[in-house]
């Protein structure tokens, strides 16, 4: 199969990859938002007032330099979150401090269709590039997340996604565009920024969940109607 | 919509026009005699730093002829293989002393974290490239959690434009990102194919379970161009390329299968696009080699030539990349010696190859086309 006219339309553009300093702070501020996140979760026991310091020792720590720091063990193994993951972690930890503060009325998290969509797509993605890296396909998925095009399919794709729905995780989406768009981070390839292997591990767990709870409570439901 | 738009005019800005079609070229500028034997000239071993058992990986780079270096090599040596110590040291074959300099480390794995920001375990093979302006660029593969198959490939840019050897030092530019998959085990071997603009092709691979060649392309700054797959094939590894025309380039890769052969790639649009050819005729057992095209229908290869072992080193002769014929053997040993890991370069007029002798020491032979006046 000749892929030339459409790998030119791909390429029509050369690479943008982000500078030392960005790629540090990619690496730094990204693992202290991920890490600083992850204490407040797993501290669950304590009172709100001593998680959110931990919360913040961990933020802090993590951004220490050189081996001192976590995220220099991190990135030995991981290199930089993306900055999918630390869209979500940021818009966690704002949700959580607003749950915080606002006691009168109680949360849920809403199942929306774009939600689903994106998860959907975000797995595929995932596989679609795992797939890539073992070199299954007769052309580069990844390469293309140098050019101009994968950014204007996947921003045209996220703005109709924010318009038809309105979702907040569709504007998540755009707020990660926009973030890669200006900076490049974390490698300036735009797949790196959507998604890394560990939230692509999430979601689909996230997803199996999602799955296996529906199907109990289904299965509840049928268990009594039956009765 | 008025997002989309910003977003994408922002995008498309700061990026460059298309590069041009990649023209590659010769590096011996004038006219070789084509089917001229080769006359050795002088051979030996480069001084390793002390203390310093394991020598391994060799790279030479000719240096412009306003160079007081002809030739530099990078090598990594240490206490062992993928020990904790390896770093990367070089030597210069100086111009007007006709001799290699003593070697020196020019990146061990602190320095190279410190400016990465995250954590390098291990330090492998170096390439070398000069751009250009004269400074010189290092690829080194730097292994992260996992050994060789998690590495990485460092980019590393000449820290100040002088040309002494004694103040060759290096800064960090980047992690080239090749892969998804935490960026795991992308290798960098053999030598870069120099272009018609300046820029150059760095051809490096994937092995991560199967092994698969792939050429990144290089502006004349040593900014990243893209990548783009060598081989279909899943045990393909170490391409070397070799110029054919321009724009028709081989490569020539080490196969990991068993009583494998030179396997053989080729391109015809200036590396846009590679399809595989049949295996060349020529051993290849499970080892690294190196090619050198120096004008049209000139080129060399130097490869371990039985089908087990690399007790046996050749420097084999060509004019279409796919006929070889032997020129010179440059190592012979016993069963169990080893040497290796080769590589090429074009020099003062002269053909230089470097390779591992026994792990323990990097040895190097020149070559001329005249015979030396006596």
């Amino acid at each position: 199969m000749e892929f030339d006219a459409f790998s030119r339309m791909l390429f029509s553009s050369t690479p943008l990859l982000p500078n030392g300093t960005v790629s540090w702070l990619a690496l730094h501020l990204g693992w202290a938002i991920v890490l600083g996140s992850v204490a407040l979760l797993v501290s669950s026991w304590l009172l709100p007032r001593y998680r959110w310091t931990l919360a913040l020792l961990a933020l802090v720590w993590t951004l220490l330099p050189n081996a001192s720091s976590p995220a220099f063990w991190l990135g030995l193994a991981f290199q930089s979150p993306s900055l999918m993951s630390v869209v979500l972690c940021v818009n966690w930890l704002l949700g959580y401090a607003a749950l915080r503060q606002d006691t009168s009325t109680r949360h849920t998290v809403t199942d929306s269709w774009s939600q689903n969509v994106l998860l959907l797509l975000g797995v595929l993605l995932g596989w679609g590039l795992l797939l890539d890296t073992l070199a299954w396909f007769p052309v580069s998925i990844y390469a293309w997340g140098f050019g101009s095009m994968a950014l204007a399919l996947v921003l045209t794709m996220a703005t109709l996604l924010w318009l038809l729905s309105g979702s907040r995780t569709a504007a998540l989406l755009l707020a990660v565009l926009a973030v890669f768009v200006l900076t490049r981070a974390p490698t300036g390839n735009l797949w790196d920024a959507l998604l890394d292997p560990l939230l692509w591990v999430a979601l689909q767990l996230g997803y199996l969940l999602t799955v296996a709870r529906r199907y109990w409570r289904a299965r509840r439901l049928r268990a009594a109607t039956h009765a | 919509m008025l997002i989309l738009g910003v977003l994408l005019l922002l995008d498309r800005l700061p990026r460059a026009t298309v590069a041009d079609p990649a023209r590659a070229v010769w590096p011996a500028s004038a006219v070789l005699p084509v089917g001229q034997p080769l006359m050795f000239k002088a051979g030996g071993r480069i001084p390793v730093p002390p203390g310093t058992p394991v020598a391994h990986a060799s790279a030479l780079l000719a240096m412009p002829v306003s160079h007081p270096s002809e030739l530099l090599a990078f090598w990594f040596a240490g206490q062992r293989e993928s020990g904790a110590d390896v770093q990367i040291a070089a030597s210069q074959f100086d111009r007007i002393k006709q001799q290699w300099s003593a070697a020196r480390f020019v990146v061990n794995r602190h320095t190279l974290a410190d400016q990465l920001g995250f954590g390098v375990r291990r330090l492998g093979n170096p390439v070398a490239w000069v751009d250009g302006q004269g400074r010189v660029h290092l690829f080194v593969v730097a292994t992260g959690l996992g050994g060789w198959a998690a590495a990485r490939i460092v980019h590393l840019r000449q820290s100040h434009p002088a040309q002494d050897f004694a103040a060759l030092s290096f800064d960090v530019e980047r992690v080239l990102p090749l892969s998804w998959f935490w960026n795991k085990s992308f290798l960098v071997r053999t030598a870069p194919l120099s272009l018609k603009d300046g820029g150059m092709v760095l051809p490096v691979h994937f092995e991560m379970g199967i092994k698969y060649p792939v050429a990144l392309r290089f502006d004349a700054s040593g900014d990243f161009l893209g990548m783009v797959r060598i081989s279909s094939r899943k045990h393909l590894l170490q391409p070397a390329l070799l110029i054919s025309d321009e724009s028709r380039w081989l490569a020539l890769m080490r196969d990991q299968s068993l009583m494998g052969k030179v396997a053989l790639a080729q391109t015809l649009d200036g590396g846009r696009h590679w399809n595989d050819l049949p295996d060349l005729t020529l051993h290849n057992p499970d080892s690294s080699v190196a090619a050198l095209a120096l004008a049209p229908e000139s080129m060399f290869l130097v490869h371990n030539s039985l089908p087990k072992g690399r007790s046996v080193l050749d420097l084999s002769a060509s004019t279409d990349g796919q006929n070889w014929v032997l020129a010179q053997t440059l190592a012979r040993g016993a069963a169990h010696e080893e040497f290796s890991y080769p590589a090429l370069a074009w020099a003062g007029n002269s053909l230089w190859a470097s390779y591992t002798d026994q792990r323990q020491a990097i040895a190097w032979q020149q070559f001329s086309f005249v015979a030396p006046v006596r």
